[in-house]
């Protein structure tokens, strides 16, 4: 993880505030969640310098400019499609849906360990 | 000091979790929840809460039907919240009972805000449904106007304008209403001439700002 040791980094980038809100007792204790506002224009640029271990985002455009940054650096992106209930994730360079648990905010946070255990070296 | 108690009326669960976090750091709110109509209205009668925040989509009949069936029943403010409302759901929701509207991508100050505002007796309404909502009454006052406008019209005329504002031509409604072609341009002159209009296209705009797709039987007058 980001830092040798300390807790992973996860932004959420969500054109729906509250989803942040949801998602920040269930990383407590698990990861950094830090939450940015959908409108962003630059959310490349943004996660390129933040740097984090996962990105989270509830909107297809969203999705579409975070994924460059999680392709290059192997990070999982979780993209969270709220009115469907369903969630999608860029796992290993393909986008593969998630639909064990809906999209509750346990979901995603499984999403997210998932991707970070899975991009872990053996 | 009483806290003002909050029912969150949603069937998604992230964003009653949302809420719940949201609120859980602001000393003055208790927060309840419900899934569907029936847990709102368990909620209602045992908890009787402050302010209600239900989803448009709740299940199973949806949130304005929720509202209509509780606002005469229950004192809790009721706000309906959804993804980008439309003017007539807005429109529908405050005439169904609903003391607000708020959009879902609200920021947690803004929906703090609200909350706040409407525990106050403020009716919580963002800058654009409030547009909206100035829109949809006018557009209802445009439609009593031309139905009041429309009643100097006999019921075969009323049909008639209807098939012509579906997009009918005389033969066709000729057809339609077992009448002449001849008559069918006969009801059309008088159609023109009694609403004070120029063409048949003006008839068919005129058609539409009073009925809409409903039509003329729905607005209960006499085809």
């Amino acid at each position: 993880m980001s830092g040798g040791g300390a807790q992973a980094l996860v932004a959420a980038v969500c054109k729906v505030p509250l989803l942040g809100e949801a998602l920040a007792a269930s990383f407590e204790g698990i990861a950094e969640l830090r939450s940015f506002p959908g409108e962003l224009e630059d959310i490349d640029g943004l996660l390129r310098s933040l740097h984090p271990d996962a990105v989270v985002v509830d909107s297809r455009s969203q999705a579409a400019q975070a994924e460059p940054y999680a392709r290059a650096s192997q990070a999982p992106l979780v993209h969270v499609l709220l009115r469907e209930q369903k969630l999608r994730v860029l796992r290993n360079g393909d986008w593969e849906a998630d639909d064990s648990d809906g999209a509750s905010a346990e979901a995603i946070r499984n999403a997210v360990v998932a991707g970070l255990y899975g991009r872990q070296p053996v | 000091m009483k806290r003002a108690k909050i029912l969150v009326a949603d069937s998604v669960p992230i964003f009653r979790a949302g809420v719940r976090n949201l609120l859980a750091r602001e000393v003055e709110f208790e927060v309840l929840e419900a899934a569907d109509l029936f847990e709102l209205e368990r909620t209602l009668i045992l908890e009787d809460p402050d302010l209600g925040l239900i989803d448009l989509d709740l299940p199973p009949l949806g949130g304005v039907a929720a509202v209509r069936k509780l606002a005469k029943e229950c004192s809790t403010q009721m706000i309906l919240w959804s993804f980008e409302p439309e003017r007539e759901t807005v429109f529908a929701a405050v005439r169904a009972g609903a003391d607000g509207y708020l959009h879902k991508e609200i920021g947690p100050q803004g929906l703090i805000r609200s909350l706040r505002g409407a525990i106050d007796g403020e009716a919580p309404l963002s800058r654009d449904l409030a547009s909206m909502m100035i829109e949809a009454l006018h557009a209802l006052e445009e439609q009593a106007s031309a139905r009041e406008r429309a009643a100097v019209l006999s019921g075969r005329e009323r049909e008639v304008l209807e098939l012509v504002a579906r997009g009918a031509r005389n033969k066709e409604i000729a057809v339609e209403l077992f009448i002449s072609e001849f008559t069918v341009k006969r009801h059309m002159q008088n159609i023109l001439q009694k609403l004070e209009l120029s063409s048949r296209r003006a008839a068919a705009t005129f058609y539409w700002a009073a009925y809409g797709p409903e039509g003329v039987a729905a607005a209960g007058q006499p085809a």
